[in-house]
């Protein structure tokens, strides 16, 4: 319950078969892993970032992140959502709605953490 | 020897059925312990705490309102349940889950009737004060049969209730003359209205739009005359800051002719006259303020912020419109609540688990509660007033 996953930041999508789309994908991948190896997040940041969920998160999804004025952030209703864009939403927020954006608080590594967890089943703070 | 044992036990036997000496409920309270599904009961006039009820569920975004007696806390927590807690024998009278997903509730003007509205099914429930029997069910259907969030429920004079669609953007009127037959009358409000407050007067209900610049105002006394914008373009077309935390309203913001609402997307207070419902002003705040709630006299008007602002309470001096003080209560302060006659706030800070009782006159605190991630603060008073 207590052990999280190293970060990795979402696979690129590797959307043809040709070679040279094939070798970007594998770069564009590499160079991920070197990000998310390169701001590892310390378990401490982890724990704050659980709270901040569970908190301010919840005050517009529900503290058991079922949904309020904002969606249900469950896994079974993220299911069929793109990680890309879940992270994105959780950046920049969604312009004509309530998603306020987050990127002053939390960096891309952050948010791709959270939305792995997130779409998993969400911790609980300690 | 055998004499004694007896009358031992028999002091223990009365001991354990649960005896009160006589006491009034008015200077009665209760905190909100939201993670650990527990309201701790308080005392006003000793500033200290007489112990706690557990087991009332998910009390994220919990709110409470009081039977007319002020012995009995209806607690509406965010699963649906919704409790009875006898203030004086502190424990747990009655219980039922009645929605998957809640957001708050009412108590009618005659006392006898529980409304609890709801995100998930969409709509209020109405239920017997007395034995939590439900009595009616309002769906807030809209559209081809969905059924919307709803926000800002109030009771008005006339048994009646009011609440907003947040989805469907109306506003509903339900006349519970004939309890379980309630008559609906339906306005169109605005887009997104999250959160909606009527008068102490009972005359006018107000609900805040997010979706667009502006209030929508309906007077109960001429409800045919429709629902009518208020502080239309406060926002004067400029880009919204980005709101962490949406406001909260309720009555308490109307202090003397004037109304202190929350802007959205705005670091300010919005001064409103309740006789013209013109805009007077604006002050400008640290924050998105999330509460803006009156001193019984309104002299003052404390704020509460939202996240990342969350840690500051700003105090309004009304008579000049500026900010007198800004107080630093604890982090992520989440509500505050004022004694009946306003001599001391008290103010919960969830991330320092503790409610901080002030004194408004000086500003000062005067002491601290320890409370286990405190948000909403309840006082008995509210049982006598329209629209808590």
């Amino acid at each position: 319950m207590d052990t999280f996953p190293v970060v990795r930041r979402p696979r690129t999508r590797d959307g043809g078969s040709t070679p040279s789309r094939l070798r970007a994908a594998l770069f564009l991948t590499l160079m991920s892993s070197l990000a998310g190896w390169a701001e590892d997040i310390r378990p401490e940041r982890k724990a704050d970032i659980i709270r901040l969920v569970r908190n301010d998160c919840g005050s517009c999804h529900g503290g058991k992140l079922k949904g309020g004025l904002g969606p249900a952030l469950r896994p079974e209703s993220l299911r069929d959502k793109a990680p890309e864009s879940l992270r994105e939403t959780i950046l920049h927020g969604r312009a004509g709605g309530a998603m306020p954006p987050w990127s002053d608080f939390l960096s891309a590594e952050e948010a791709d953490w959270i939305v792995e967890q997130l779409m998993k089943g969400f911790p609980n703070a300690r | 020897m055998r004499a004694s044992w007896l009358l031992i036990l028999a002091s223990l036997l009365i001991a354990g059925c649960t005896t009160v000496p006589p006491r009034g409920t008015g200077d009665l309270g209760v905190v909100i312990e939201r993670d650990a599904g527990r309201v701790q009961l308080v005392n006003t006039t000793t500033r200290s705490s007489l112990g706690g009820v557990a087991g009332l569920g998910d009390l994220s975004h919990a709110s409470v309102v009081f039977a007319r007696d002020g012995r009995y806390a209806y607690v509406f927590g965010r699963d649906g349940g919704l409790s009875k807690v006898d203030l004086l024998l502190q424990k747990i009278e009655r219980r039922v889950m009645q929605a998957g997903n809640s957001i708050g509730g009412a108590i009618s003007q005659d006392g006898r009737f529980v409304a609890a509205q709801n995100y998930a099914p969409g709509g209020v429930r109405i239920f017997d004060a007395a034995t939590l029997a439900p009595v009616a069910d309002i769906p807030a259907l809209y559209g081809d049969g969905q059924l919307s969030k709803v926000v800002g429920l109030a009771d008005a004079p006339g048994n009646r209730f009011v609440f907003s669609l947040f989805d469907a953007g109306e506003i509903w009127v339900a006349d519970l003359a004939d309890p379980a037959h309630p008559v609906i009358t339906k306005f169109p409000a605005g887009r997104q209205p999250y959160d909606g407050l009527i008068t102490p007067d009972g005359r006018h209900y107000i609900a805040g739009l997010f979706g667009e610049d502006g209030l929508a105002l309906l007077d109960l006394w001429h409800p045919e005359k429709g629902v009518r914008r208020i502080l239309a373009g406060y926002g004067r077309g400029e880009q919204k800051l980005p709101v962490y935390k949406m406001p909260h309203l309720r009555g308490w913001a109307v202090a003397g002719t004037r109304a202190y609402l929350p802007a959205i997307g705005r670091h300010e207070v919005l001064v409103v006259d309740t006789q013209t419902w013109q805009e007077t002003g604006r002050i400008p705040l640290i924050g998105q303020p999330v509460f803006a709630i009156a001193r019984p006299d309104g002299r003052q008007v404390w704020v509460s912020f939202a996240f990342p602002d969350n840690q500051h309470v700003q105090v309004i001096d009304t008579e000049s419109g500026q900010v007198a003080q800004t107080l630093e209560p604890g982090r992520a302060v989440l509500h505050l609540e004022f004694t009946p006659r306003g001599e001391t706030a008290w103010v919960s800070s969830r991330d320092d688990g503790k409610v901080t009782v002030y004194d408004t006159a000086t500003l000062k605190p005067l002491v601290e509660l320890p409370a286990a991630s405190p948000s909403g603060i309840f006082f008995t008073h509210r049982a006598g007033r329209t629209g808590f």
